[in-house]
């Protein structure tokens, strides 16, 4: 009767499971690099809507002149470059499509090239945004970012979560097996 | 709700070095103004504006103690004096706890958790070359006096 029992590790077959393995974390992480920004501009939306919302918006159509080179005009006699019409601040937040940003998004308000034409309507140029956001010498502060911030950051966290879990999943099902 | 402002000024102004810098008002006061600054203030100045307020409310009761934010401006003529100016500010305020006496409340005193400083943003105002440094702080603080 034997007395003793042999025990052996495939070492080559435990080896080639080990590189699937690996193989497919890799191709899980190129995957999730490809997805992260659609991900994040889904995140981001609370935010921007946050924004939106939080964002003070006039009575008044606002004209702006051009910078004045020796002396102003008199009052009356300028000749207006823009036109703002009032919800120009609200319409113009989105998620900011920027080369620079790679692997992140960027929530914020958007600027006209030239900042020529009339907005509001269709096109949105809000550079005054800090203005309105930290106030000036003469106004002040109404900010509305910061807080659309802070209320709007458990959504995106959130948003974010679930993103990520529908994506593993999604990958987990296609590489099943 | 918390006289925030109030708090803050008593504080500021009770520092040695925020006074001296931002010297008196023609009120009598110091020049540390809420929300905005009077058209023909001097400066330096200070500016303290409520950005957020924060609840922690628990499942019985409305929040006693609230994480506010608040910006606090530095006004100068020389970006040297409004730097100095928003240091001493900090100096002052990061990180103190401790009772506050609010003057002109008769009295009202209220009990600050603790200032904690979160982020800084230097900018010109280019109408007359103002320097400004505006400053961000959350404050714990207990609702009711």
């Amino acid at each position: 009767m034997a007395n003793s029992i042999q025990l052996t590790i495939d070492a080559a077959h435990w080896q080639k499971q080990v590189n699937a393995a690996v193989k497919t974390l890799e191709k899980l992480t190129y995957n999730l690099e490809r997805e992260q920004k659609n991900i994040l501009e889904y995140a981001a939306k609370p935010m921007v809507e946050a924004m939106k919302a939080g964002a003070p918006v006039g009575t008044k159509v606002h004209l702006r002149y051009p910078k004045s080179r020796g002396g102003r005009a008199k009052r009356g006699e300028g000749q207006s470059v823009a036109k703002y019409y009032p919800g120009n601040l609200k319409g113009s937040f989105r998620v900011l499509d920027l080369k620079r940003a790679k692997t992140s998004v960027i929530v914020g308000a958007q600027l006209a090239k030239g900042g020529k034409g009339t907005f509001g309507k269709s096109k949105y140029d809000a550079y005054y945004l800090a203005m309105v956001e930290f106030g000036t010498r003469h106004t002040p502060a109404r900010p509305f970012v910061r807080p659309a911030i802070i209320s709007a950051s458990p959504a995106v966290i959130k948003r974010v979560m679930l993103a990520c879990r529908m994506f593993t999943e999604k990958f987990a099902r296609q590489n099943a097996g | 709700m918390a006289n925030i402002s109030g708090i803050i000024y008593t504080i500021l102004a009770a520092d040695a070095r925020v006074a001296g810098l931002v010297g008196n008002d023609t009120g009598g006061g110091y020049r540390i103004y809420p929300i905005s600054i009077p058209q023909k203030a001097a400066f330096p100045a200070v500016r303290i504006t409520t950005v957020a307020v924060e609840p922690s409310d628990t499942k019985t009761e409305a929040s006693t103690l609230d994480a506010i934010r608040v910006q606090i401006d530095s006004y100068a003529f020389s970006m040297l004096t409004a730097q100095q100016l928003d240091e001493a500010v900090r100096l002052a305020i990061d990180r103190y706890r401790g009772s506050v006496t609010v003057a002109g409340t008769g009295g009202a005193t209220y009990f600050v958790d603790g200032v904690r400083f979160e982020s800084r943003n230097e900018t010109m105002e280019t109408e007359k070359d103002i320097f400004r440094i505006s400053t961000d702080y959350q404050v714990r603080i207990h609702r009711t006096p």
